[in-house]
């Protein structure tokens, strides 16, 4: 019984950033391998020794006889390489530091096999010089070569495969970060509920010494009528106090829409009665309050908190009291809505605290109409937990004005099945 | 014990002075054995030696809590409790988990309701009768030990279990308006499906004792809410 809309928000945006610092780790991470890459292949070019087109390039014939520049030469034996040139016949018609395991004639077919990749194990690169090859072979371990060949569909579903697995991994990330970041606003929201529930406890026990010595100050005899009166003041304004708190501590609790601890099939019907007769007690001259419940609500019930929603219907019409000192006629009604087809499914109760009295300012009405969750507003946080409750079992508060005064809050909960 | 006055009480709370006006308000309610404490150690050590036969429990201790502490002492001996709450969290316990508790009352509580749990829950715990002084009703008294209905010291009628049943509720909440549910939980033991019996049920009560049953004086209906059995200045 969370607000799902928030909630999805939230988690949409958790996703969304998650997916996002996915893909762009995952192309700074191409990108730093690309660069390492093509700079140590840049730099391993030169370390390795001459390509073979310089060599094949500095390899000129005079007389049936092979020579090569001296410089290239010695860059040849400086890195380890050895080159030779193999005429038409396969023979080799000349060489460099040939290597003693490398044979000296080759049929075209074994040219054809060491041509790109390895002789004997030797890594060697090859050129086309003239009517004849030449190769260059590079010292044993130096060079890595691989032969790489695919059928174009297996190459396609192998990219495929990159790509799936590639989407697993950031569902999986996505469900990490999710996992983390609840527990963390859980850990925050646990310490928050904490203190508040702490600080309201603190503050209760004094408030109980208060409250305990200025009733037995209201009736003690030797005061007289209006010390009695002040007496009696301090004791429901302390209790107002002790109320106000408990506003907070719910309102705390609900912030985050946190389900009812005790959520059980609660009556409204009765609870709605219970909550009315207790502000008709000690109403002020000027004020009326009227309650209408529909018999269809009879035995119907919501399921949640019974102390909840009595706070919700109580919070209600006392702030309508509250707020119209000079007085105003509250009417309470409650009914049901019928559900989808007149059906049971989605049936849903209508509590309606209507008042003619002053109507919201416009600053409450917005605050009002925030989303839930937002930031707990300075004034009328009795409303604001009005929403809440209704939020955590399911429903929603509407507020607004009337259009000659007064105002109408409205709460709509689902009825529980049954 | 033939009076809840004689019971040995045993106050837990660590806030000083919140300690000694409990003790206070007890002693002048005439309970004429309270021990107040402030920790849990402490309470232990009295509830040891001692022997209470009431405790009554602040939730928080300064070295643990009124919950352990019941704990521990119902390990020698069943003895009855009512706690001091600060906490909504721990109202929540305290109605559905069955700590153990008797009872609760919310800080800051109003003395009178604090003395009447406390007196309600030795009487149950004690079977101790429920002596509820008379109704009195203009010129007639209702005694509802016996359910006989006095005018004039002449006995007009005797109440019936359901008739008295309403009455009693009526009468414990005299000046407030009591709710047609909560009505007929106490006198049906359900919410649901009795609204007309009760409608006949608070017929023949005003029947016995109002003056003018179609004008009633005494028990008036508060419409779509429930009835309020009027108090005597409030005529």
């Amino acid at each position: 019984m969370r607000a799902p809309v928030a909630r999805a928000r939230e988690g949409l945006v958790t996703a969304a950033s998650c997916v996002l610092g996915a893909v762009t780790i995952l192309v700074a991470n191409a990108l730093i391998v690309g660069i390492v890459v093509l700079a140590l292949h840049l730099m391993g070019a030169d370390d390795v020794g001459p390509q073979v087109s310089e060599v094949s390039a500095s390899l000129t014939e005079a007389d049936g006889a092979y020579r090569i520049s001296e410089g290239v030469a010695r860059d040849l034996r400086d890195h380890g390489c050895w080159a030779m040139l193999i005429d038409e016949r396969g023979e080799v018609a000349w060489s460099l530091d040939l290597p003693d395991d490398v044979p000296s004639s080759y049929t075209p077919a074994e040219v054809a096999s060491f041509a790109r990749w390895y002789l004997n194990d030797h890594p060697v690169t090859r050129w086309q010089h003239g009517e004849g090859l030449v190769v260059v072979g590079l010292p044993e371990g130096s060079v890595w070569k691989y032969s790489f060949s695919s059928s174009l569909t297996a190459l396609g579903g192998g990219a495929l495969l990159v790509a799936a697995i590639f989407l697993a991994d950031l569902v999986v990330l996505v469900a990490l970060a999710r996992i983390l970041a609840r527990r963390s606003w859980r850990q925050r929201d646990d310490a928050r509920n904490e203190w508040v529930a702490a600080v309201s406890h603190d503050v209760r026990t004094p408030l109980s010494a208060v409250v305990a010595d200025a009733s037995s100050l209201a009736e003690s005899p030797g005061l007289d009528e209006a010390g009695r009166l002040r007496a009696e003041r301090i004791v429901s304004k302390s209790r107002e106090t002790a109320e106000l708190l408990a506003d907070l501590n719910t309102a705390n609790r609900l912030r985050y829409a946190m389900e009812p601890v005790d959520a059980r099939p609660v009556h409204l019907a009765a609870v709605v009665r219970q909550a009315v007769a207790g502000h008709m007690e000690g109403l002020a001259d000027g004020h009326e309050l009227e309650l209408d419940v529909s018999p269809a609500t009879e035995g119907i019930s919501v399921r949640g908190s019974e102390a909840l929603l009595r706070r919700m219907v109580s919070n209600l019409v006392g702030n309508s009291i509250r707020h119209n000192p000079q007085g105003c006629r509250v009417a309470v009604s409650l009914d049901i809505r019928e559900g989808l087809l007149g059906s049971r499914i989605g049936r849903r109760c209508v509590l309606c605290v209507k008042d003619d009295g002053r109507g919201f300012g416009a600053e409450t009405l917005s605050t009002l109409r925030q989303r839930p969750g937002s930031d707990l507003p300075e004034h009328g946080l009795g409303l604001v937990i009005v929403r809440r409750i209704a939020a955590a079992h399911g429903g929603w508060a509407t507020f607004e004005n009337g259009e000659r005064g007064g105002c109408t809050c409205t709460v709509v909960l689902p009825a529980s099945a049954g | 014990m033939r009076d809840i006055h004689e019971t040995r009480v045993l106050v837990v709370e660590d806030d000083p002075i919140l300690r000694e006006q409990l003790r206070e308000l007890l002693v002048r309610e005439g309970y004429r054995s309270v021990r107040a404490e402030g920790t849990l150690a402490d309470a232990l050590l009295v509830a040891a030696t001692w022997q209470p036969q009431l405790l009554l429990l602040d939730v928080m201790l300064p070295d643990g809590n009124g919950f352990d502490l019941l704990r521990r002492v119902r390990e020698t001996g069943d003895v009855p409790a009512l706690f001091l709450s600060a906490r909504d969290e721990d109202e929540s316990r305290l109605r559905g988990l069955g700590m153990g508790a008797d009872d609760y009352v919310t800080k800051p509580f109003l003395p009178a309701e604090l003395l009447l749990r406390v007196a309600a829950v030795l009487r149950r715990s004690y079977h101790l009768p429920d002596a509820p002084p008379p109704v009195t009703l203009g010129d007639a008294v209702v005694d509802l030990a016996t359910g006989e209905v006095t005018r004039n010291g002449v006995v007009t009628a005797t109440l019936t279990a359901k008739e008295h049943a309403l009455l009693k509720r009526l009468a414990e909440s005299r000046g407030s308006i009591v709710t047609t549910d909560e009505l007929c939980r106490s006198i049906y033991g359900d919410e649901f499906g009795y609204a007309n019996a009760l409608a006949i049920l608070v017929r023949r009560v005003r029947e016995k004792i109002e003056a003018n049953p179609s004008r009633p004086r005494w028990i008036v209906t508060m419409r779509g809410l429930g009835y309020r059995l009027m108090r005597e200045e409030a005529r």
